[in-house]
């Protein structure tokens, strides 16, 4: 079918960046309050897990499914899906992606005291920081208006951002799973933003790309590791 | 083939159209009654300058971005404009369309057109209902099969319609220069009153078979993506405007642009889309004589390659 060779990724995205920031201030305006809530979590998060390790490492991940689960209902499912048919299909992976994390919750866990330095705890929290703080500012920075920010918690790119290194940080037991519809939307994304002309969207891959260099190098430590106790 | 009688009735409303932008006190351009082709099966005028509404009109409920909407469909009608197009994949197009039209007390140029989409010939009927509700129209001018998705099924669905008087015109669209040749084959051996294709002053493909093959069938032309989706306005202006574009009375790049397409005798319509109201008055300013003849044409295409 090389019909296929001849479509380009703007054949598929159906609105205009305008009307993609609009889309933004309508949706805060709408449901401010769980904005503030949203917001509100991922500053909590980056106190809870600003020292050594994570406390309260179930709730903060139980949190960031809900903000998952929300995103799929009140973005995907009613806002986005007005300007795209896809919308209830994205919000249907949101979900699904929410249980995931709800379901990882049970075995989050803070940082074991024993692992010395692992240069996935700085990245997690760098990403962390990056989604709840940075992507805002940086979307100022490139003159959108305050009332179209994208806040973690309730808006997609910075909230996928922030689960990579909420994933990092927390280690729950199949990091993989939950990571994985991230992973996905972090590329459909980064087209998205690419078409519409916005220029934050190479962020999301960087992510997803530093999250997937710290695991394998989790991996590769952990088999090193397993070595050195064998031959000893 | 069923064919309509020409709708008298329509043509005098178009006639009494453009005396009411005469009446508005429009630019030059905007107020003589813009140029017309006879769609082929009905004889029936269809304004040359029509609007597309991909990406365009896909705004939501966003009330500002709905105002410069209604203003946009004011302009184009206040110029005499005829064919709107649409489709379900458009996002939230058709349903503002629906809530513009309502709004504005849409004139009797209005030309509908909106199209099916979906994969399954069983769904076409819902779908297909579902735009018509949107539109709030008391009957769509015309239904395509986008993209030729599932065409058989949808045809037949759209022959029934028409048979029945709750549809006045069907026909077949594909863009990018597509699939002509599965096109080309629905054209020879389908009654279709319309096809729509890519046709631009970049993209001519389709004058060496699908052109002359709607000609010799009596099959509507809509040629979509008349400015390559916006990139040959942005090649072109940043170039003068030639000496000889003041010869075939045009003022902007634009419409020198929509006149090479028009001018094509096979060619029914263009259909330009736009989100600000002054780019609708420059595209509906190309809807007037005079148009380019076919040595002129070449001359603009081969004029246009430079560039
Ligand atoms: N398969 C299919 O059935 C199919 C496929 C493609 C298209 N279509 C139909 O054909 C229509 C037209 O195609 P299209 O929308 O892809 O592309 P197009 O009409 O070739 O180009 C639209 C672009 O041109 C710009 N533009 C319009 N008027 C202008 C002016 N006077 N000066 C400067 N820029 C101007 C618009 O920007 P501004 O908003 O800034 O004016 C917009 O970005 C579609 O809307 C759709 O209805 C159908």
């Amino acid at each position: 079918m090389t019909e296929w060779l001849t479509y380009s990724a703007s054949d598929f995205i159906p609105f205009s960046r305008g009307i993609y920031r609009r889309l933004f201030e309508l949706y805060n305006a709408r449901y401010w309050p769980a904005v503030a809530i949203g917001l509100g979590v991922g500053l909590a998060a980056l106190r809870l897990c600003g020292g050594r390790g994570c406390s309260r490492p179930g709730l903060l991940m139980a949190a960031l499914g809900c903000c998952w689960i929300w995103i799929a209902w009140a973005f995907f499912s009613a806002a986005y899906a007005e300007l795209n048919w896809a919308g209830p299909y994205v919000g249907g992976a949101f979900a699904l992606n929410g249980l995931l994390l709800l379901a990882a919750s049970a075995s989050a866990r803070p940082r074991p005291p024993s692992t010395g330095r692992d240069i996935g705890d700085p990245i997690g929290y760098g990403l962390l920081v990056a989604g709840v703080v940075l992507w805002p500012a940086a979307l100022l920075a490139f003159g959108r208006d305050w009332r179209g920010l994208e806040l973690f918690g309730t808006s997609p790119e910075p909230t996928v951002l922030a689960t990579f290194g909420l994933l990092l940080l927390l280690r729950p037991r199949g990091v993989w799973a939950p990571a994985l519809i991230p992973g996905l939307w972090s590329l459909l994304a980064a087209v998205t933003l690419r078409v519409i002309d916005e220029p934050l969207w190479p962020v999301l891959p960087a992510g997803a790309a530093a999250f997937v260099a710290v695991l394998v190098s989790r991996v590769l430590r952990r088999r090193r590791s397993t070595r050195i106790e064998t031959n000893s | 083939m069923q064919r309509f009688a020409p709708d008298r009735r329509r043509f005098m409303r178009l006639l009494a159209g453009a005396g009411g932008a005469l009446a508005t006190g429009l630019t030059p351009a905007a107020t003589s009654a813009p140029l017309s082709k006879p769609i082929p099966s009905t004889g029936e005028p269809l304004p040359v300058i029509g609007m597309g509404t991909w990406i365009t009109f896909n705004v939501g409920d966003d009330p500002r971005a709905l105002d410069v909407r209604a203003g946009i469909l004011r302009a184009f009608f206040a110029a005499g404009g005829g064919m709107i197009d649409s489709s379900p994949m458009y996002g939230s197009a058709e349903a503002v369309l629906g809530k513009l039209l309502r709004r504005l007390d849409y004139p009797p140029t209005l030309f509908s057109a909106t199209k099916v989409w979906t994969r399954s010939g069983d769904d076409g009927p819902a779908e297909i209902a579902a735009s018509q509700a949107l539109w709030g129209l008391p009957r769509m001018d015309l239904f395509q099969v986008h993209n030729l998705l599932a065409w058989r099924a949808h045809l037949e669905t759209l022959q029934q319609m028409k048979a029945d008087g709750a549809l006045r015109y069907l026909g077949m669209t594909t863009s990018h220069g597509r699939r002509h040749d599965e096109l080309e084959r629905i054209m020879r051996e389908q009654p279709i009153d319309f096809v729509q294709l890519t046709y631009n002053i970049a993209n001519r493909d389709a004058e060496r078979r699908l052109l002359p093959l709607a000609r010799e069938r009596g099959i509507a032309v809509i040629a979509n993506r008349p400015f390559g989706g916006g990139a040959l306005v942005d090649r072109a202006q940043r170039h003068p405007l030639p000496g000889w574009a003041a010869e075939i009375g045009c003022g902007n790049w634009p419409q020198v642009l929509l006149k090479y397409i028009v001018s094509h005798p096979a060619v029914t319509c263009a259909i330009p889309a736009t989100s600000r109201v002054e780019h609708m008055q420059e595209n509906m300013g190309a809807a007037h004589e005079p148009l380019p003849d076919a040595a002129m044409r070449e001359r603009m295409a081969a004029d246009f390659a430079r560039l």
